[in-house]
């Protein structure tokens, strides 16, 4: 029997999910005994401790992921790698005995794991050594091959809970950081040469004030102009660059004034400097080279982590398959996917995902496309139908006539979608620089008037007026408001475990005023436990149960599971004429006999005659556990029951909402009573049952209507019409593999009370980008009709704009302060 | 005053040798990630160093 209550939930000593059973995974650690949630992460942490990296334990910000099944025991996977056809364009031989690989890393989520397998892999016999890049999830071996094989290391990897591919370079990322570089560079270049020009235009500026000698002055500003050129010719090009590009397309850009601040007051002291007379403006084009420059860097680097975000998603197709080559015998050569051309057969195995996109020539399976539609019931497929790369294969082997690969498939295309949406700006942004836009044609318009008016007027001081306008109206603070508090914001949240994968999540998140959950894997634990069956008629409860397990063979649903795991020891009768009715229940044929099982509603659906005494499932019911019925054509079985138990957080988290003025609604498709009472249990204020996906779509379309802005928090799996519609989704992983990638946020742990904080987090970074936008705009307004009324020489107007900016980047740092005193708050 | 002559263009080699670090430390990869080894210099590495030296000891 099952411990009925337990007093404190124990969480796993690997990966913090709650223990299902405590003193099932035990082991004794530092003299300490541990509890684990699964035997995968018992496996994963003895290994750790047998090594001696239980310091890993400590230092960790975040706990593990839990380990996949294939993680944990990997099997033969790996054995593939070794081909000499598998390494050929990946693996590099770097001299005779040593060779250089990159891999692609999957379930790192803090600095201590960096450590942990970089340590564990260099200790490994043969590896000579092991350099991990935790921004791109990249992984840099060095070993002899004669020493230890490809597989060999794959395997250690995958021992201490993690996965790894082969990390074929892939254009895009590249290009990405190629650009990075390319602007890091400038920017270096602009700060170093820029030091100096402010060194020498001190001494230029005291010898206005106290006299200086004629020859040393001309000498200074000789050399400030050397100084002044590569940033002039180098750093400030891309700004050149964008402002012909926004000219060409008709646009006043931000580029624009700047380009022409800078050309004006860079030829002025070129002619000053040469003619020996005149203002020379050198310190204030370095230093606004050199803060543009840096507001762009901080402003891609939020873009890149954004798209890297969606990594996980390429890592979902295998790079290794069996290409039949002999089809007679259905010999199979593992070959990389990359050589497989449009024609060639595959054999897909049960339980693989699909590499390629093509049509069925052999056999019938039925296959999940979760990762492309969400849908997660598996789709039985035939010979002549067509399979998509990244689906998996449930049941069956299959051979597949390959049509296309690589990045012809739909799963890359969708994906290039996905990269474009994360490289998109985000709207706030979008915003500002289209204000910006009409800001710096009026801008432009006062800076031409005043130039004409002096040149007519015969004013000598017009040049320095002009030059002064155009600097201090540089919207650098405004450029700079968004991007650093989104990605102070952003930064807090990857450190809770939550991924923003779109650009918009941030603002939206800020807004959100109604929360809608999903019930099943988001407030509960989502692993329902057979805790109960009943025999009700003839036969036993073993044999309902191998029924109802036959049944459900081919379903991925809980309950699926949960029954496959208790007939597990006895081998399943296979099920016939399999028909699911999605939420609601199954039908088939069971060795000839014909088997309903489902809801008490869907039995008396589909089988009107069958006699249900309500009395009996009366006594059956309990509030919170959910009962399947078993029924043949005439009689009712078995009732099974499930119990679900809610997350140790969550009643804390709908508190939380609600202090903070949003409302809360629960939208599930299990029946009411259950649905009913996790709400009461929680204090939920609406709550909607027995919803179909499609229903759970119109009732959110209905919120939206309303005027609410709504946040739907899922499993993302069954509900992804639901998820779409909603203004930000949140999608709660629940394992390494993130089949969720088609929202807005995705949640890498459990710990749903983290959305709290990240609606804090959100807030208050909303908080601060108004802050930045109020003080840029103040300060301009105040400074420009100073400036045009001549009052601001150009070497303090480069000054002003700088501090304005310095002002924006140190309020945006209190973000990642606030985030300090957040956490020490809430331990 | 004279010295500046000698001194100004003496720094202007400085800052070149400095550019030249930064550009080659660019370009070498080694502003890559700067993440991971922040959090790498905190890791202690004591115990991995005693679990080392246990497995010299006893293979003596």
């Amino acid at each position: 029997m099952l411990p009925k209550t337990r007093p404190q939930p124990i969480d796993c000593y690997h990966c913090n999910l709650p223990v299902p059973d405590a003193g099932q995974f035990q082991l004794s650690v530092a003299n300490d005994v541990r509890d684990f949630c699964c035997a995968g992460c018992m496996a994963v942490s003895d290994i750790i401790n047998q090594s001696g990296l239980s310091g890993y334990y400590r230092q960790r910000a975040l706990p593990a992921i839990r380990p996949t099944d294939e993680t944990s025991s990997p099997g033969d996977a790996f054995a593939g790698f070794d081909h000499a056809s598998v390494q050929a364009g990946w693996v590099h031989n770097l001299d005779e005995k040593t060779c250089e690989a990159t891999f692609l890393l999957v379930g790192m989520n803090c600095g201590a794991c960096v450590w942990l397998i970089e340590t564990y892999l260099q200790k490994i016999a043969g590896i000579q050594s092991a350099q991990i890049n935790f921004s791109n999830n990249q992984m840099k071996l060095v070993w002899h091959p004669q020493r230890v094989k490809v597989s060999d290391m794959m395997r250690a990897v995958a021992r201490i809970g993690y996965q790894t591919q082969p990390y074929t370079r892939e254009a895009r990322y590249q290009l990405l950081d190629q650009q990075r570089n390319q602007l890091l560079k400038r920017l270096g270049v602009a700060a170093a040469l820029g030091m100096q020009v402010m060194v020498l235009s001190v001494a230029l500026y005291s010898g206005d004030w106290f006299g200086i000698d004629e020859n040393i002055a001309t000498f200074l500003r000789r050399v400030s102009l050397l100084l002044v050129l590569p940033i002039f010719a180098y750093s400030a090009k891309p700004l050149f660059k964008g402002a012909i590009d926004s000219l060409r397309s008709g646009r006043a850009g931000m580029d624009v004034p700047v380009s022409l601040g800078i050309l004006l007051a860079f030829f002025a002291s070129f002619w000053a400097t040469v003619e020996n007379s005149g203002e020379v403006y050198f310190d204030s084009i370095a230093m606004f080279v050199f803060f543009i420059l840096g507001a762009r860097y901080i402003e891609l680097n939020t873009r890149i982590r954004g798209s890297r975000a969606m990594e996980p998603l390429t890592s979902a197709v295998p790079v290794i398959a069996d290409k039949i080559v002999d089809q007679s015998s259905n010999n199979t050569q593992r070959v990389p996917v990359a050589e497989l051309r449009s024609g060639d057969l595959v054999l897909v195995k049960p339980g693989s995902i699909i590499p390629v996109d093509g049509e069925i020539v052999e056999g019938a399976s039925s296959f999940n496309e979760s990762l492309l539609s969400g849908e997660s019931h598996p789709l039985l497929k035939k010979v002549g139908d067509a399979v998509i790369a990244g689906s998996i294969n449930v049941d069956q082997a299959v051979s597949i006539r390959v049509s296309q690969s690589g990045n012809q498939t739909v799963l890359s295309s969708i994906q290039r979608l996905a990269d474009k949406a994360a490289m998109e700006k985000p709207r706030i942004t979008q915003i500002a620089e289209a204000t910006a836009g009409w800001f710096i044609a009026a801008v432009l318009l006062v800076a031409l008037v005043l130039a004409v008016s002096g040149i007519v007027g015969d004013n000598p001081g017009w040049l320095a007026t002009t030059i002064a306008v155009l600097i201090v109206s540089c919207p650098c603070a405004l450029s700079l408001a968004t991007p650093l508090a989104l990605s102070a914001g952003s930064n807090a949240m990857i450190e809770k475990g939550l991924f923003i994968a779109r650009q918009h999540a941030l603002e939206t998140l800020a807004r959100v005023d109604h929360v809608v959950f999903d019930k099943t894997g988001t407030l509960t634990n989502g692993n329902l436990s057979l805790v109960r069956v009943q025999a009700l008629a003839g036969l036993d409860t073993g044999q309902c149960t191998v029924i109802a397990a036959a049944l459900e063979s081919q379903s991925n649903h809980p309950v699926a599971q949960s029954l496959r795991q208790h007939a597990q020891q006895k081998t399943l009768p296979t099920a016939s004429d399999l028909t699911n009715f999605a939420g609601a229940g199954i039908c088939g044929r069971v060795q000839q006999m014909k088997y309903y099982l489902g809801s008490a509603d869907f039995l008396r659906e589909q089988n009107p005659l069958l006699k249900i005494d309500t009395n009996v499932l009366q006594d059956w019911y309990q509030e919170d556990k959910i009962s399947i019925l078993l029924a043949d054509r005439n009689r009712l079985l078995a009732v099974f029951m499930f119990s679900d138990e809610i997350k140790p957080g969550a009643t804390g988290l709908i508190e939380a909402l609600h202090r903070r003025g949003i409302r809360t609604s629960l939208l599930s498709g299990d029946r009411h009573q259950l649905v009913n009472y996790v709400a009461q249990q929680l204090g939920i204020d609406s709550v909607y049952s027995e919803c179909r996906p499609q229903q759970k779509a119109e009732i959110l379309e209905q919120l939206i209507d309303k005027g609410d802005i709504v946040a739907m928090v899922g499993d993302g799996i069954n509900d992804a019409p639901a998820l779409s519609l909603a203004h930000l989704s949140v999608a709660v992983a629940r394992d390494i593999n993130l089949s969720s990638v088609d929202a807005d946020i995705v949640m890498m742990n459990p710990h749903i009370e983290a959305l709290t904080s990240a609606i804090d987090q959100a807030r208050r970074s909303r908080e601060v980008i108004r802050q930045n936008v109020i003080w840029a705009l103040l300060y301009n307004f105040t400074a420009i009709p100073l400036a045009i009324m001549g009052l601001v020489p150009p070497w303090l107007a480069a000054i002003g704009m700088s501090l304005s900016s310095v002002v924006v980047v140190l309020n945006s740092s209190r973000l990642s302060r606030l985030k300090a005193a957040v956490n020490a708050g809430n331990n | 005053m004279e010295i500046i002559y000698l001194l100004i263009p003496l720094s202007i080699i400085l800052v070149g040798l400095i550019i030249a670090g930064f550009l080659w430390a660019v370009n070498s990869g080694q502003f890559d990630d700067l993440e991971g080894p922040a959090y790498r210099i905190l890791q202690d590495e004591d115990e991995l160093d005693q679990h080392r030296e246990s497995d010299k000891d006893s293979s003596k």
